[in-house]
């Protein structure tokens, strides 16, 4: 039978077996001596980056999510943790559910003396859903945040929603809907509790059940989330 | 003010890019010619690209590891160049926005591994067996590819405009691509060539 070598086969072969063990001995040298977080909207992973103008009652101006957390964060109660909310200003249940946000807003902020824990920073990054009568615009996610009239949430003046202005919430411009994609939102409201140091400690959609910690019949809702995981004085959440 | 440990890490890279575009580049034989007594592979002109573009595409993989560690270290909350100046790297390679790939989500570092492994491969067996029948495909499928590259360099360049401030690290390895389009251009002039195969004239 007739044999057909090539005789350059085995340079290749070298070649390819040298350069892939470079690359593994690449790859193995930062698995050993690295511990990465992906970043990702799952509870674990490091909160993706979120872009817009925000409006904190004076006007909107640039926002740099990144500056809330603190990277080198080692579980003291000093650093603020984040609650923000994906919504649409003209989403009933968003409409419903604000007077809840806006409560807790304040109920979890530093400067409740009732509140042991560490501070947690309020937003709410506010889409316009591909649905009939959602138009929005950052006229109407100003009347909703200071409950302002003259603009329509929801088929309703913005005016007439439950609870007070949301004084201590900052709302995030996300009318394109960048956002929204990027942390791979399926509905809203949906909303995500996030450490000091930028992971995601719970997702109300898909994450941790931590049950009915307030006992007010709502199980597993962002405030159980918050007085379950958040760091407290006395030490542990 | 940057750690004198970055700078020199830094510098531990420039010198296999440098020492490789000193080969590279067609006015610079003698420097090497005086050399090749002891070192025969600085003897040729083809000799010296092949050895200029294994040393540069190996520092260029050795960058691309360097900025993958960063990538999962700033992942994991620590610093490693941050600065207040412009030359920030943690600050490129930590931000969310712009350190992967558009649709493939593959970290940039990643794509550096993977790419300068794939060009040493090339090189290297080019080296190895300068006359095969594949060799001509592996020249120009570098040339082509360090040439794409020079796109995905002008993507992250923009980013760091953008941001405004520079990945010492990331430009490095950028650098190393550029030398290696140039050593694969050369390569690709001189296949086919008497040059090729003149053992022993410059």
């Amino acid at each position: 039978m007739k044999q057909i070598y090539d005789d350059e086969a085995s340079t290749l072969t070298d070649a390819f077996l040298k350069i892939s063990s470079l690359f593994f001995v690449g790859i193995l040298i930062i698995a050993f001596t690295t511990n990465g977080i992906a970043t990702g909207t799952e509870e674990g992973e490091r909160a993706p980056a979120l872009d817009g103008a925000a409006y904190s009652g004076n006007g909107w101006a640039s926002f740099d999510f990144s500056q809330e957390f603190d990277t080198a964060w080692d579980g003291n109660v000093s650093s603020d943790w984040v609650m923000i909310e994906f919504m649409d200003t003209d989403c009933p249940y968003c409409v419903r559910s604000a007077d809840l946000f806006g409560e807790a807003s304040e109920i979890f902020h530093g400067s409740n003396p009732e509140w042991n824990g560490a501070q947690v920073n309020f937003f709410a990054s506010a889409t316009q859903l591909d649905i009939k009568g959602h138009d929005s615009s950052r006229e109407e996610i100003a009347a909703f945040r200071d409950k302002s009239t003259g603009q329509e949430c929801a088929g309703a003046d913005c005016a007439n929603r439950g609870g007070s202005a949301h004084n201590l919430i900052t709302y995030i411009d996300d009318l394109d809907q960048e956002n929204m994609d990027e942390w791979d939102i399926r509905g809203t409201p949906t909303y995500f509790l996030i450490q000091p140091d930028g992971i995601i400690a719970w997702v109300s959609n898909g994450g941790t059940n931590v049950g009915d910690v307030n006992q007010d019949g709502d199980e597993n809702n962002y405030i159980d989330a918050i007085i379950t995981l958040v760091t407290r004085e006395n030490g542990g959440a | 003010m940057l750690e004198v440990s970055t700078t020199l890490l830094l510098a531990a890279y420039a010198l296999p890019v440098v020492l490789g575009l000193a080969l590279i580049l067609p006015w610079t034989s003698p420097l090497f010619l005086g050399m090749s007594e002891k070192l025969p592979f600085l003897k040729t002109r083809r000799d010296r690209i092949f050895a200029g573009l294994n040393l540069t595409l190996l520092a260029g993989l050795a960058i691309s590891v360097q900025t993958q560690w960063i990538h999962a270290k700033v992942s994991e909350g620590a610093n490693f160049c941050a600065s207040n100046t412009i030359f920030s790297c943690d600050d490129v390679i930590g931000n969310a926005k712009y350190n992967t790939m558009p649709v493939l989500d593959v970290s940039w570092g990643m794509v550096g591994m993977c790419t300068f492994a794939f060009l040493l491969f090339l090189s290297y067996a080019s080296s190895k067996e300068p006359n095969a029948t594949w060799v001509k495909t592996c020249i120009d499928l570098g040339t082509l590819m360090t040439f794409g590259g020079l796109g995905v360099i002008g993507l992250l360049v923009s980013y760091e405009i953008e941001m405004e401030k520079i990945c010492q690290f990331c430009t490095m390895a950028h650098i190393a691509n550029i030398v290696a389009l140039g050593g694969f251009i050369q390569l690709r002039m001189m296949h086919g060539e008497k040059a090729w195969n003149d053992l022993y004239k410059d």
